[in-house]
């Protein structure tokens, strides 16, 4: 499936801001599911220095700086992704969650070694008692740990209501656990908080979904989001990704832009500026197949 | 007494417990032969002499301005003078070969370890080092990965903590890889040491330190991403800084443009400082701000200590940071556990230094070892401010030990721990006797662009201020040594090190200067002019109030020209009757810090707007504003029994700062905003005060009061009564204060020296149309020429006001406004609030 993805954000201020220095992670990356065949961003007004570079993660980071005073910010990107098929797979069949907690702590190879990063802290994420014991019924000790992360993402989408009102982009980790409600990027954060109390190598995932209108109806410009999501793990197989959200594994809708420790390895849009006053920005998301 | 009597007597009370290494003596209590020389001088001394060295060393440390700041028990920074025992610590040639051996290999294993993490990881790859301790460190900054290509060589500039165990053995503590701090206090040791006690330098053959700063000065400008010589800026946190003197010293040696995050910007990808004169190119960075601090965009976004945008900035090659960001990561004391393993890894052999037996409590055996063996350890946290959360385990209570072992479980990969160490002691000066006190030695490594490192002959060494051996680590008390490595050159008086590094501030050109600077120097004169006319038209009230009839008009007057001088309205100008019964009123004016124009309002900040350039303040100004500081924090209680007294001594305190700015401060950009600064201020003063005390219709007695105060209160009574009649009357009172050219009190003179100062800023006098600050100061001029003071003072119908006065003042008083919000808009910085977009609020503990 290839897409075509077009991400606008516009910040409008109440007074000029004289210079700001920005980070951006809006252009996909490649990875085992997808190809970026191309993509194109243009900051309106004109940067007077950008350049984009792989980060840490592999991730397309985008940085750029505006030196003349300007009381809006337009920056659209466009890109076409071709999305892999995915190969099902039978989740009763995977390692046990004990073999997934040895051969992280074994660590018999680099890569494993390498994923071991996910299993700690993150600037968003902390491990707690509180996360553990929500999830703890679900990792049995002999039972298929694939399985059992699903279960958990199950668990979170029939337990945790959808709601855009209840938190801001993302909020405190245990305020969503108190509340049982959030958006994808709570769910996500709290898949991935779960599992690392547990021991286990998690990561976040930013991107999109394609979403389809119910039969009979146009789909809508800008109806779609930018979508959070997370991926697990497996020693010997590799990281497996997985929507709390939609209670589902990741499949051929699914298109990454970046991943990281948590949103804020991640964060589309951020940076500094001097001068202005902003309230959140608009952003219109269109997700469209084009093969 | 003989020599060896005397020698006896001297080291009498020097004792070395049992066990512990003893620097000086070896057995039998024999003075080992490398120290035999140098304590039997101190020995000859008598203890009159003795003393006298010492009050000759702490004046002269004192003068140089070497202090630290010290965060005392409320939290309060405090300045310590810098102290120094004169025992200088004592290495002999051979043992610096192997020294300097070890340190140099170390500097280069440490480099090769900090190119791994940033780029390939090989070592987490191939598990030499277990992979949370990189991936749970917060000093581990992904950012910077990628940054710097892996071949080349990172770490620039590097200091060792060692410490000497009872076996002899000096073995490594800690690793310094950000900035390490100490070159510049042993270089003032140094200075300070050969300026007092030159003598024993003589028989000695000492390792200079210069050399070391050339190397450290080439290493710099070898990271230049220019063919033609770098410009190379120090980067500060700002006067706050525990080491700033150590800054601001080091680039007054250097030559270094000293900066802070605000004075820079990022423009077309380039680093650049904001001066008075416009941008100036920087280069290359030593760096002196904590590496997570120091860019908003992709490190901590609430930092407002660096620059956004550097990183990316370094990263494209276009300025080089020394040492380069994320570097902070090798500061981390659990890698002393692992660094054996490192240098076998790159070397296939055990590192000449020894690191002290460590332990990381994310290794599992090795946190049951320290929750069994806590009272035997040294306990630190692994990431930042490691200096305050230190634990030493026998110090602590059971109960300490048992919540410390709580913390410990719950975040094993945040501990580590070492032996707990005892450490060498080394000769100490005490009460005219050499004592035994525990020792601690950093020393330093350059990179010399080879992939090899130079050391530092030399380094700091500190000594405690008690026999315990646990207080070391900047505790109160704590002094230093000059260190010696002997097997250097003779003696010789020329030699650059004996020389007084401050010297070169004289003689250096100051090239550039921050907007930030001239503009608290500028507010600096303001405040200081502003606090004194305060003091002296208070202390005129006061005076006034003992002596003239207090219910009179002319008090009233008075009394409400105090409130508009000061602007703190509405005060007696309230239309009630509070100037009936002042007093209250005038000691707030005096005393309440609240209150924006009371004296101690000023004065405090015309003392922080010194504080923010004290680099640029001599020894003796210093001085000045340390007492004015104490006079601020006296005020209250010496108000309330002695207001006039006390008025004048602070009179007398700000004449001294100024008249020290005006005979010692070099006659450069910053020279003129501060007298740019104090002219404006004295000259809207002047205004405002005549405003309100010859404006309003006063009768014969009410008018003598107010023209008596007004010249009382600006020095200048005594000057009228010998030039004009002794009546006192307006026009000879406006002719004085106005137009006279030589009263250096009056609004004409003030206008005289801000058309002479102005001409020497940048941007004036070369242009050929007036600026908007001259267009005013020239107008402003032209009106007070022009006056008639005839006409301005002329008597007005019974009863009525001087209305053509009252105009005039209005009139310059406008034109003074419009220079000074020229002069601003056109050489401060006027950068709007600062927004962060997208922010995300992390854990507040991520950043520690």
């Amino acid at each position: 499936m290839i897409y075509r993805v077009r991400h606008t954000t516009r910040y409008r201020y109440d007074s000029p801001v004289s210079q700001c220095y920005n980070l951006a992670h809006l252009l996909p990356r490649d990875s085992d599911h997808q190809q970026c065949l191309s993509s194109s961003i243009s900051v309106v007004p004109q940067p007077e220095a950008e350049g984009e570079r792989r980060d840490y993660f592999g991730n397309r980071s985008y940085q750029f700086a505006i030196q003349m005073p300007h009381r809006e910010m337009d920056v659209s990107v466009v890109s076409e992704v071709r999305v892999n098929p995915r190969a099902p797979m039978d989740l009763r069949r995977g390692p046990t969650c004990e073999e997934v907690r040895v051969g992280l702590q074994r660590a018999e190879d680099g890569e494993v070694r390498r994923a071991r990063e996910f299993t700690l802290d993150s600037p968003m994420i902390k491990i707690r008692d509180s996360l553990r014991d929500f999830a703890v019924e679900h990792f049995v000790a002999g039972d298929p740990f694939p399985q059992a992360v699903l279960d958990l993402s199950c668990r979170i989408h029939r337990e945790f209501n959808y709601d855009p009102a209840a938190t801001t982009v993302a909020t405190p980790l245990h305020e969503v656990l108190e509340r049982r409600s959030g958006v994808c990027q709570d769910f996500a954060h709290l898949a991935i908080g779960c599992l690392r109390s547990l021991g286990f190598a998690a990561r976040y995932i930013s991107g999109y979904l394609e979403t389809l209108p119910p039969p009979g109806q146009v789909k809508l410009v800008g109806a779609d989001a930018s979508h959070a999501w997370f991926a697990v793990y497996v020693p010997g197989s590799g990281w497996l990704e997985f929507d709390p959200t939609n209670d589902q594994m990741a499949n051929e809708q699914y298109i990454a832009t970046a991943w990281g420790r948590d949103y804020s390895d991640v964060t589309p849009l951020k940076g500094i500026l001097y001068g202005g006053s902003s309230g959140e920005p608009q952003v219109a998301v269109d997700v469209n197949r084009m093969a | 007494m003989s020599v060896d009597d005397r020698l006896a007597a001297f080291l009498s009370g020097y004792h070395c417990p049992q066990r512990v290494f003893d620097e000086l003596c070896g057995k039998e209590r024999a003075v080992n032969p490398h120290w035999r020389e140098l304590i039997g001088q101190f020995a000859e001394m008598t203890p009159e002499e003795l003393s006298e060295r010492l009050r000759k060393l702490e004046r002269v440390l004192r003068d140089d301005g070497a202090s630290y700041t010290e965060i005392g028990a409320k939290g309060a920074p405090a300045a310590r003078t810098w102290a120094l025992d004169p025992v200088p610590h004592l290495i002999d040639e051979k043992e610096w070969q192997q020294l300097q051996a070890g340190l140099t290999e170390r500097a280069q294993i440490v480099d090769l370890l900090l190119r791994d993490i940033y780029g390939s990881q090989q070592l987490i790859r191939e598990g030499v080092l277990p992979p949370e301790l990189l991936y749970a460190n917060a000093a581990f900054l992904r950012p910077c990965h990628g940054v710097l290509p892996q071949d080349k060589q990172q770490l620039i500039f590097y200091a060792v903590d060692l410490m000497r165990s009872g076996d002899g053995q000096l073995r490594v503590i800690g690793d310094r890889t950000q900035a390490p701090v100490g070159v510049g206090f042993a270089l003032e040791n140094r200075a300070s040491m050969a300026r007092v006690m030159p003598e024993l330098f003589r028989p000695q053959r000492v390792h200079r330190l210069g050399d070391f700063f050339r190397d450290l000065r080439a290493a710099l400008e070898a990271l230049s991403p220019l063919d033609t010589p770098p410009q190379i800026a120090l980067l500060t946190t700002g006067p706050r800084d525990i080491n700033y003197f150590e800054h601001a010293y080091l680039a007054n040696f250097q030559g270094f443009p000293l900066v802070r995050g605000g004075d820079l910007t990022l423009r077309d990808g380039n680093l650049w400082m904001k001066g008075v004169e416009g941008l100036d190119r920087v280069d290359v960075l030593l760096r002196y701000v904590e590496d997570y601090q120091c860019d908003p965009v992709e490190l901590n976004d609430e930092s407002v200590l660096g620059v956004a945008g550097l990183l990316d900035a370094a990263r494209r090659g276009r300025v080089s940071i020394a040492n380069p960001l994320g570097s902070g990561v090798l500061e981390n004391p659990a890698m002393l556990k692992y660094f054996e393993r490192v240098a076998r890894h790159f070397l296939g052999r055990a590192p000449l230094l020894q690191s002290v037996p460590s332990y990381w409590c994310g290794d599992p055996g090795d946190l049951q070892q320290v929750l069994e063996r806590l009272p035997d350890l040294v306990i630190k946290r692994m990431f930042r401010k490691v200096q305050r959360d230190r634990y030493y385990g026998h110090l602590l209570s059971e109960e300490e030990r048992e919540n410390l072992r709580r913390q410990i479980r719950a975040a094993p990969h945040h501990f580590c721990a070492q032996e707990l160490q005892t450490p060498a002691r080394l000769p100490a000066l005490v009460d005219g006797g050499l004592v035994a006190r525990p020792s601690a030695l950093r020393c330093f490594a350059v990179a010399d662009g080879d992939g090899s490192y130079r050391a530092m002959p030399g380094g700091l060494s500190r000594i405690g201020a008690s026999d315990s051996p646990y207080v070391m680590a900047s505790a109160p008390g704590m002094r230093s040594k000059d260190t010696w490595v002997l097997g250097g050159e003779p003696w010789s008086r020329s030699a650059r090190d004996y020389n007084r590094p401050l010297a070169i501030l004289a003689q250096r050109h100051r090239t550039y200067t921050p907007s930030r600077v001239v503009e608290n120097l500028f507010w600096m004169g303001r405040y200081s002019e502003r606090t004194e006319m305060t003091a002296r038209l208070l202390r005129t009230v006061y005076a006034q109030c003992n002596s003239a009839d207090g219910d009179s008009d002319g008090m009233r007057q008075l009394l409400v020209a105090l409130s508009h001088t000061t602007g703190c309205l509405p005060g007696f100008d309230d239309g009630g009757n509070l100037w009936r019964a002042p007093a209250a009123e005038l000691e707030a004016l005096a005393v309440d810090l609240s209150r924006p124009g009371s004296v101690s309002a000023s004065l405090q900040a015309m003392l922080s707007a010194a504080e923010e350039v004290k680099e640029l303040l001599s020894a003796d100004s210093q001085r000045i504003a340390n007492t004015l500081c104490d006079q601020l924090g006296g005020l209250p209680v010496a108000m309330a029994a002695t207001p006039e007294e006390t008025l004048q001594e602070l009179v007398t305190g700000l004449l001294g700062f100024s008249g020290l700015l005006q005979e010692s401060v070099i006659r450069d950009i910053g020279w003129y905003f501060i007298d740019i600064g104090k002219r404006l201020e004295r000259a809207q003063q002047m205004l405002t005060l005549l405003q309100y005390t010859c404006v309003e219709p006063a009768g014969y007695l009410d008018r003598a009061l107010l023209l008596e105060s007004v010249l009382l209160s600006v020095e200048a009574l005594i000057t009228y009564r010998q030039h004009y009649s002794t009546q006192l009357c307006l026009a000879d009172t406006l002719e004085l204060l106005l137009v006279d050219p030589e009263n250096p009190r009056g609004l004409i003179y003030q206008l005289n020296c801000l058309q002479v100062d102005m001409d020497k800023l940048p941007g004036q006098a070369s242009t050929r149309r007036p600026t908007r600050a001259r267009r005013a100061l020239l107008e402003a001029v032209a009106r007070v020429q022009l006056c008639s003071v005839a006409q301005l003072s002329r008597n007005p119908e019974r009863g009525l006001r001087h209305d053509d006065l009252d105009h005039f003042i209005r009139e310059v008083r406008e034109l003074l406004i419009r220079l000074a919000t020229a002069i601003s808009d056109q050489y401060f910085e006027h950068l709007a609030e600062r927004q962060l977009l997208g922010h995300q609020d992390t854990d507040e503990e991520y950043w520690r």
